[in-house]
């Protein structure tokens, strides 16, 4: 869906256009921000600054007209994220590597909020980090979602997508096997459909393979 | 002093306290003319490390330098004794052709992804053999009069006791290179698109910044440079040896090396390398002053890399434990 493999099937639409990524260059312009599963190999540049992590998806933006980046706005982007998500240590210069996990997925985050993304698709957000910033991320979707976000959440946590969606897609072996709305649903319901539900025959809206 | 904690303070150190010795073993050392005469004679190994500085930052390798030098070098020398002597023309061909050739390095190691160790071993291979052939080996000596004193140009005199010291023009060209890419790594996207690339591929990519086209880049890039390197080695030189840079490649890798950057790519700097280079040229300078024979040479720089990175390793295992530790802490 962000452009690293092609669908096999199925479509993408967003406001109502069909789209078709095939690069994540082309992703990023049409407005799609895609937070990896795993933030030290997909997400971060470990050895460089959380500043420049920050930038790195919206050096376009940072720009002046000679195609310069300005190194102020630079700080400022940097600096207002680093509020924003209340990311600690709060030293822009610090090494992204040197953050505990749960500041590290903060940075990643604050990377793509930067692109101001209509769609947010974020693959296990709270996989390995600690409870409290847990509970922050969680809340910082909520907002996200609630300013009009639209927020795609893959995980395997079944207490985090209660908590936490509007809409529940159940996907089994690629396939879309259950489609829930967030009102009273259990995780045997959900359990229920990704162990034995069979394939859904029409596919909702906005289910492609990612 | 904040900077003596970097990398490039360190090794900045090392120099000193390098020089400091070789100017109390040998009283030429320190003397301007030995100076210019280091400085001239590393013009072009310091053009072409800082165009593989790009190069090993991004995490590749480019063996064929050597051989694109030469190359570009025999390329405007049969040019001039054919057609004459004109600086924009010459000058154009040598960075247009380095271009090309670096190109042809990068569209193989970006589009059809062979690795880059193996595409550069092969274009060395090409690269030389085609400067072999068109030459027969043979050296190119009868160039242009104007040519030759266009190289003996200075750019500035200045007046010391016993006569004046004078710049030679070649320096230039060293200083706009260096200047121009220091600036390009801090200031321009390319520059943070390589050091991201060079840091985390993934995470570049996921970014949406194209590797492909990153590194088709830094190729051409240290092309031109091997370009630019060619016109103004033969301008110090005067003629055109097609062997003149066979092995040279290694030269170029160990002051980058030396200057700090990380071979896996993600870190190095033009001044880390300019300093690498300096080291090289002292440590080889101050053998020659103190009658150290020329077989030793060889060995003490490797023995200097060898130490160098394993002490820079090192350090870097020992900040990750102290990190360790704080997680737990927390």
């Amino acid at each position: 869906m962000f452009g690293i493999e092609t669908a096999d099937e199925g479509e993408i639409r967003l406001h109502g256009r069909k789209i078709n990524p095939r690069s994540t260059t082309e992703a990023v312009r049409l407005g799609l921000a895609y937070v990896p599963e795993s933030r030290q190999t997909q997400g971060l540049v470990l050895t460089q600054s959380i500043t420049r992590n920050l930038s790195l998806s919206v050096l376009n933006r940072l720009t002046n007209k000679l195609r310069l980046i300005v190194r102020k706005k630079e700080r400022q982007l940097a600096e207002s994220f680093i509020s924003k998500l209340d990311i600690r240590p709060a030293l822009a210069d610090m090494q992204a590597g040197q953050l505990s996990g749960g500041n590290q997925q903060k940075v990643v985050i604050g990377k793509w909020l930067a692109s101001s993304p209509k769609v947010l698709i974020i693959d296990e957000p709270t996989n390995g980090i600690d409870i409290g910033a847990k509970t922050e991320i969680h809340k910082l979707l909520r907002q996200l979602a609630e300013s009009g976000m639209a927020i795609i959440m893959i995980s395997s946590e079944l207490p985090e997508i209660l908590s936490a969606c509007d809409r529940i897609l159940v996907m089994r072996r690629g396939r879309m096997v259950g489609e829930f709305v967030n009102d009273g649903v259990t995780q045997v319901d959900i359990m229920n459909k990704a162990l034995l539900g069979a394939p859904v025959s029409s596919l909702p809206e906005g289910g492609a393979s990612a | 002093m904040k900077w003596l904690n970097t990398k490039e303070g360190g090794i900045f150190l090392i120099l000193i306290a390098l020089s400091a010795v070789l100017a109390v073993r040998s009283p030429v050392f320190l003397t301007m003319e030995n100076m210019i005469d280091m400085l001239k004679t590393n013009v072009v190994l310091a053009m072409m490390a800082i165009g593989m500085t790009l190069v090993i930052v991004i995490g590749g390798i480019d063996v064929s330098v050597g051989a694109m030098t030469a190359l570009v070098s025999v390329l405007i020398g049969k040019w001039m004794v054919a057609f004459g002597y004109d600086l924009s023309v010459v000058l154009l061909m040598s960075v247009a052709g380095g271009a090309v050739l670096g190109a042809i390095n990068g569209w193989l190691i970006s589009k059809i992804r062979v690795h880059a160790i193996v595409v550069t071993l092969g274009t060395l291979s090409i690269y030389s053999g085609i400067a072999m052939y068109v030459t027969g080996g043979i050296w190119i000596n009868n160039l242009p009069q104007a040519f030759i004193d266009f190289g003996r140009q200075n750019l500035f005199g200045i007046p010391m006791s016993g006569g004046t010291l004078a710049i030679p023009i070649q320096v230039l060209f060293l200083v706009l290179v260096a200047a121009a890419t220091g600036y390009m790594l801090k200031h321009l996207r390319i520059g943070r698109m390589i050091y991201a690339v060079g840091g985390n591929p993934l995470s570049a990519e996921r970014a949406g910044i194209r590797q492909d086209r990153v590194q088709l880049f830094v190729y051409t890039y240290m092309g031109f440079l091997s370009g630019l390197a060619a016109f103004v080695h033969t301008s110090i030189y005067r003629q055109v040896d097609p062997s003149a840079f066979t092995g040279f490649e290694l030269q170029v890798i160990a002051a980058v090396v030396l200057g700090g950057a990380n071979i896996l790519g993600g870190s190095g700097s033009v001044t880390g390398t300019l300093l690498g280079v300096a080291l090289l040229a002292v440590i080889s300078n101050g053998l020659t002053l103190t009658h150290v024979p020329s077989f030793w040479h060889k060995v003490i720089i490797g023995l200097f890399i060898v130490t160098a990175v394993s002490f820079d390793i090192i350090q870097r295992k020992r900040r990750e434990r102290r990190l360790a530790k704080i997680d737990v802490l927390q």
